[in-house]
């Protein structure tokens, strides 16, 4: 087709006798597109990206005024121009994107080539296998262009020259956070879990968060928190070991993270029955990203599980010769009965300590026990190396029955029952005939100090002069002591009488009566002091 | 206000739970009882040969004055009459009558002079009385136990191994002759063959022997583990271990057998392992 405004021209070429044949003024404008560096075929979301246009005048004549425009429908974030152009940008759509409009006013020589530079941050994907695709730029110019599909992406009708396709990765970096309202729990208790979390990007997404229960607890109440509950909220495991909340993605087609912190409130059962010790519930974070959390993609909160029943021994230890054995029973006539026992040195700490029994290996702070019916356990601390001397705890699923005996070569054995807890307690004491008697005294405060008094008394119940003293025990802590060191003041010859223990926190308590000759070694239990309804008549 | 009714003591005494020592075991919180009558007994006590028994009470009470009653059977249940080393007791006595003050206590010492006397002793009392038995056996040593309370089943750590053989001593609590069978069990809870036994007991009358005359002809070299003690009525008892070296003396508290209540599908699984 010839163009009507060329009619001129060719009168003029036909008025002075040339030759050559008529030709029309025309530029094959050539668009390439792709990204800086060439070729990136992946990148994260949210990360930036270049791209370079460019716009080659592959003749044969010059081309006027050049125009390139280009939907950049990321994220614009800055464009660099070749020299000579003039550039306006429109808002397109919702949210960031642009259509970016250059021109190179004027002509554009043939062979030579005009670029724009863009970049673009790219919109956190909601989902993978989502591709960033940049195919709607389109090069024109005053000059009659024969062939337009080399100008034109595919994006843009008629146009031939390939996209740029560029595979985003969706990626979260989740903040996750569990507390509960307890360190510690006992049989049929309830926990209360607060876990929190919180979206910071680059990618939105829907995200399920598990909350996986200690084997046997189960689900009691599941609650969001009103004020940031969405309608899409649901959650599921009531019943069950696991609680599950799928919390629905937020404005995922725009350029921009799910960052409003949420939260999910779990109330757990504990069940009436369980192997005491540490448990563990795992709080877990998923979404539909592509790649997993940057960081920590889970949180595990530990909690101490104390089972129904405690005994306690406030005198435990081994070495120098001197060696304990822990005998354990259990009464039930069908269920086994499993626990742990622990073991604490003299500020309450845990200790460590060897046994010679073969199920036991190396020193321990601790030892998990189950009994079979009508069953029992012997544990036997090493007599060798250095004295180790404290106190041992049992926590068990069920009653079992407790017993130490010590072994001090030369002096003999000497066994004693397990101890209740208790706040007050009255033990019989003496000090003749090379005898004297010994308390041990632990405290079963789980946190903070204690204070134990102790009063000395005859056996008419008078307190004797002297006969008040005072232990301050850490948690945990134990302490054992002879009379005669407890109460330095008193006249203790040829004494016979009682000591009352008592103190607002729990402690355990056991005597001890040790002499000057062989075999005389003893422990005796003391008697807690019980809180009685009075008789009407007293 | 308080209103104390006579009728439900016992009861309620029986309700709470029984630590080894015979006393309401005190957990976090302090316990509330009403005693109508306190009862402990010590399945092993005697005098005379060298041997002596210290039966020392305590009253855990800072209000109120404990009295009772402590009173000495023989081997065959009968009033055992013996004498006592402490002051103002003149003569062989059976029973003794005690008052204690809030907070103080009671030793009785029997005497070690004389010709054995060996028995049981059993402590009545209005309110809550702490007992504990000390034996002193010369050149052996000196060994103290709690008193014990009724059961009607318990279960004992028992060994014969290293010299050192534990014994029982069970004393019958019931109104009437009881039979206590005696079953020995391995630490896993498997029943020792041939470890099956069972003593006779009189009113009032108490045995006290080691697990090798117990379980005759069993040879328990080296053996440890548990027996569990049963019966149709009460009964308290005692473990006590003697060795072959100086100080290899002491006694061990038994554990009173849990109170069961019997599921369906327990009693099923019962009657098919009776049925096999």
């Amino acid at each position: 087709m010839i163009r009507k405004a060329y009619f001129p021209s060719i009168l003029l070429m036909l008025v002075l006798g040339w030759a050559a044949p008529l030709q029309a003024q025309e530029a094959d404008l050539v668009l390439t597109k792709d990204t800086i560096p060439p070729e990136i075929t992946s990148m994260l979301a949210g990360g930036l990206i270049q791209y370079r246009v460019e716009i080659t005048n592959n003749g044969p004549s010059p081309a006027t005024d050049v125009t390139l425009v280009d939907e950049v429908a990321q994220i614009f974030v800055s464009q660099n121009v070749s020299p000579g152009a003039s550039c306006t940008q429109m808002p397109l759509g919702v949210g960031f994107a642009r259509e970016v409009t250059c021109t190179w006013n004027g002509p554009t020589a043939v062979g030579e080539t005009r670029f724009v530079e863009f970049t673009a941050r790219a919109c956190g994907g909601s989902s993978c296998n989502s591709f960033l695709v940049a195919d709607a730029a389109r090069a024109s110019s005053a000059t009659f262009d024969p062939n337009n599909s080399n100008n034109r992406q595919t994006g843009v009708m008629g146009g031939m020259v390939p996209a740029v396709e560029t595979e985003i990765f969706t990626q979260s970096e989740w903040e996750l956070d569990v507390g509960a309202d307890t360190a510690s729990v006992r049989a049929n208790d309830q926990v209360t879990y607060t876990i929190t979390f919180d979206n910071l990007g680059p990618s939105s997404t829907e995200v399920t968060v598990t909350h996986a229960l200690p084997s046997g607890w189960t689900v009691n109440d599941i609650d969001l928190p009103g004020a940031i509950q969405d309608p899409g909220d649901v959650c599921m495991g009531i019943g069950t070991e696991t609680a599950i909340c799928t919390f629905p993605i937020q404005g995922p087609f725009i350029c921009a993270a799910f960052s409003s912190p949420d939260a999910m409130v779990v109330v757990a059962d504990v069940p009436p029955l369980f192997v005491p010790g540490q448990v563990r519930a795992v709080t877990s974070i998923e979404s539909s990203n592509c790649l997993e959390d940057l960081g920590e993609t889970e949180v595990n909160t530990l909690a101490t599980q104390l089972g129904p029943f405690d005994v306690h021994f406030a005198q435990f230890g081994g070495g120098e010769g001197f060696s304990s054995d822990i005998v354990l029973t259990n009464p039930a006539l069908f269920d086994s009965v499993s626990g742990v026992l622990s073991f604490f040195g003299p500020n309450g700490d845990p200790l460590e300590i060897d046994f010679v029994d073969d199920n036991v290996m190396g020193p321990v702070s601790s030892h998990e026990f189950t009994l079979p019916p009508q069953g029992g356990l012997r544990l036997r601390t090493q007599s060798d190396g250095p004295l180790a001397i404290g106190s041992a705890s049992v926590n068990a699923s069920n009653e079992v029955g407790g017993v130490i005996r010590f072994r001090i070569p030369g002096v003999g054995i000497a066994g004693v029952g397990s101890s209740p807890l208790v706040h007050g307690a009255i033990a019989p004491v003496r000090q003749q005939e090379g005898v004297r008697t010994g308390l041990a005294i632990r405290s079963l405060l789980a946190e903070g100090n204690s204070v134990v008094t102790l009063s000395l008394r005859g056996f008419d119940g008078v307190e004797v002069p002297g006969g008040v003293a005072a232990i301050a025990l850490q948690s945990n802590a134990r302490t054992s002591r002879f009379i005669d060191e407890l109460f330095q003041s008193a006249d203790l010859t040829d004494f016979e009488g009682v000591v009352v223990l008592e103190s607002g926190a729990p402690f355990t308590a056991t005597a001890l009566e040790l002499g000057d000759d062989p075999g005389e070694f003893t422990t005796l239990p003391v008697t807690p002091v019980v809180t009685m309804v009075v008789l009407k008549s007293k | 206000m308080l209103k104390i009714r006579r009728v439900l003591p016992l009861l309620l005494l029986l309700a709470l739970p029984v630590a080894p020592d015979g006393l309401a075991q005190d957990q976090d919180q302090p316990r509330l009882g009403v005693i109508e009558q306190f009862e402990r007994h010590f399945a092993q006590f005697g005098g005379g040969a060298g041997f002596s028994s210290d039966i020392v009470l305590t009253n855990p009470s800072n209000f109120f004055s404990a009295t009772g009653t402590i009173s000495f059977f023989d081997a065959n249940g009968q009033a055992l009459e013996i004498e006592l080393a402490d002051d103002g007791m003149e003569g062989p006595v059976s029973s003794v009558n005690f008052e204690i003050q809030p907070g103080g206590g009671l030793r009785l010492r029997t005497d070690s002079a004389g010709p054995l006397s060996l028995g049981s002793a059993s402590l009545s009392s209005g309110s809550i009385v702490g007992g504990v038995v000390r034996f002193r056996i010369p050149g052996v040593g000196i060994a103290g136990v709690p008193a014990a309370p009724s059961v009607e089943g318990a279960i004992a750590p028992v060994r014969q191994q290293d010299g050192i053989r534990t014994g029982l001593a069970i004393r019958n609590l019931s109104e009437g002759n009881l039979v206590v069978t005696l079953t020995l069990f391995t630490f896993e809870g498997v029943e020792v063959a041939g470890g099956i036994a069972a003593q006779a007991l009189q009113l009032n009358a108490r045995s006290a022997s080691f697990i090798d005359e117990i379980f005759d002809p069993l040879d328990l070299e080296g053996f440890e583990g548990v027996v569990v003690l049963e019966a149709e009525g009460p009964f308290a008892a005692t473990a006590l271990e003697l060795g072959d070296d100086t100080g290899e003396f002491t006694t061990l508290p038994v554990t009173p057998l849990e109170n069961v209540i019997l599921l369906e599908s327990q009693i099923k699984a019962l009657a098919n392992q009776i049925e096999k």
